[in-house]
């Protein structure tokens, strides 16, 4: 079936495979930020937005992507560019494979709670994106740095 | 992982309800165990199009649509049962899973696990299908619906007060105990899940609440009369122990 969506901005069209995953779609396509990791909605790697809201693509049927906007770590560089910054001085990216995922998810947060956020409500908020390197404390420290410099 | 050969997605629920009456046809929700389900089926019904996300306030009565995401209810039920229903729902999982998730997947999933069917139980919820049928949750658990599509789901939000708690090994693990009070005048409703069974009403515990008023008594009579199994996140005996203080500690929120 052929699967029309608005991918960072631009439209795209791709031949997909019925019970195809968004995530599968994506990769294939040479989207590689998203990540693949537990394959069974747990680990956030995944994550895109769909219409502005953090969803899992690996557990998210592509045909139901039909005419949505979907976004990537590709598609808001430049809007996350001083997170990347704080997340190094920090020492928060180790192997970084969560990396682009956490940088959506504050993205969308931001998008979604504002700026002046408490660590309980920035905690909530990422509470889905699994990282086994940081131990989050990093992470934690590079999310505030970040939010301190957008206000 | 499921696999499937077609997919429809319908704009209505007449619509919906023709295509699952086709041999070999599933309805999906939220979608997110499919990936774990080793299963075949002809077509998938994607109900997630229907304009069933929705909560409404309609007099004393809350409606929610059944294809209503985890994060919806999250944040716009905090005004209602004391944010009961807005507090089981934050416990579940992340943010992107609970913009996925829908409150219809978990109930007619009767997921042992589930917060929402707990506080709903508690609540004495009403589900209602596309057939036009009104079924209480609490029948819906004890009894054998025959294939219907669930509409929406209506909670009464007159209760005094609304109690959850729960008992989590960590924020992202799902629920080794979960518990909802409700209480109205001297009648109370107490509801216990993730036994790790689907939940239940301790009818017996409510009986011996409206009568004596006894919180201890209460909890203990509810101990009792429950059945709790084991898995991987606790035995039935550590589930009743731990069973004991969410409950006195939920009535007792309650009875404040």
């Amino acid at each position: 079936m052929k699967l029309d969506l608005i991918l960072n901005g631009e439209p795209k069209s791709y031949l997909i495979k019925e019970d195809e995953y968004l995530l599968d779609v994506l990769r294939n396509n040479g989207i590689a930020s998203v990540k693949r990791s537990c394959d069974s909605s747990s680990c956030a790697m995944c994550t895109v937005l769909l219409d502005g809201k953090p969803i899992l693509s690996c557990s998210f049927l592509a045909a139901r992507a039909q005419g949505k906007a979907i976004t990537t770590v590709e598609g808001i560089k430049d809007e996350v560019a001083e997170f990347f910054k704080a997340m190094n001085q920090e020492g928060a990216i180790q192997c970084g494979y969560c990396d682009s995922a956490l940088a959506v998810t504050v993205y969308a947060m931001i998008k979604e709670l504002g700026t002046d956020l408490s660590d309980e409500q920035i905690r909530h908020y990422i509470n889905g994106n699994v990282c086994r390197c940081s131990g989050y404390m990093s992470q934690m420290r590079a999310i505030k740095t970040f939010l301190g410099g957008l206000k | 992982m499921f696999r499937f050969e077609e997919i429809a997605i319908p704009k209505s629920l007449s619509e919906a309800c023709e295509l699952l009456t086709e041999v070999g046809s599933v309805p999906v929700s939220g979608g997110l165990f499919l990936r774990l389900a080793k299963a075949k089926c002809r077509k998938v019904v994607d109900l997630s199009e229907l304009g069933l996300d929705f909560i409404k306030k309609n007099g004393d009565s809350v409606e929610i649509g059944a294809t209503t995401p985890l994060r919806k209810i999250e944040l716009e039920t905090a005004s209602y049962f004391d944010g009961a229903l807005s507090i089981a729902a934050s416990h579940i999982l992340g943010v992107q899973f609970r913009n996925l998730a829908t409150i219809g997947g978990a109930v007619m999933a009767k997921h042992g696990f589930s917060n929402l069917i707990t506080v709903l139980l508690g609540l004495d919820a009403k589900l209602v299908f596309a057939s036009g049928k009104i079924v209480s949750l609490l029948d819906f658990i004890e009894n054998k619906v025959e294939k219907e599509l669930l509409e929406k789901i209506v909670v009464e939000d007159n209760f005094d007060k609304v109690s959850f708690q729960l008992l989590q090994h960590t924020s992202l693990d799902i629920a080794v105990l979960n518990v909802c009070t409700a209480k109205k005048g001297k009648e109370i409703n107490i509801s216990v899940g993730a036994r790790p069974q689907i939940a239940v009403r301790a009818k017996l515990a409510e009986k011996k609440f409206a009568e004596s008023g006894d919180i201890l008594t209460a909890a203990k009579v509810a101990v009792e009369e429950i059945q709790f199994g084991k898995d991987v996140r606790g035995s039935g005996e550590y589930r009743k122990a731990l069973a004991g203080s969410l409950i006195e500690k939920a009535i007792l929120e309650v009875s404040k």
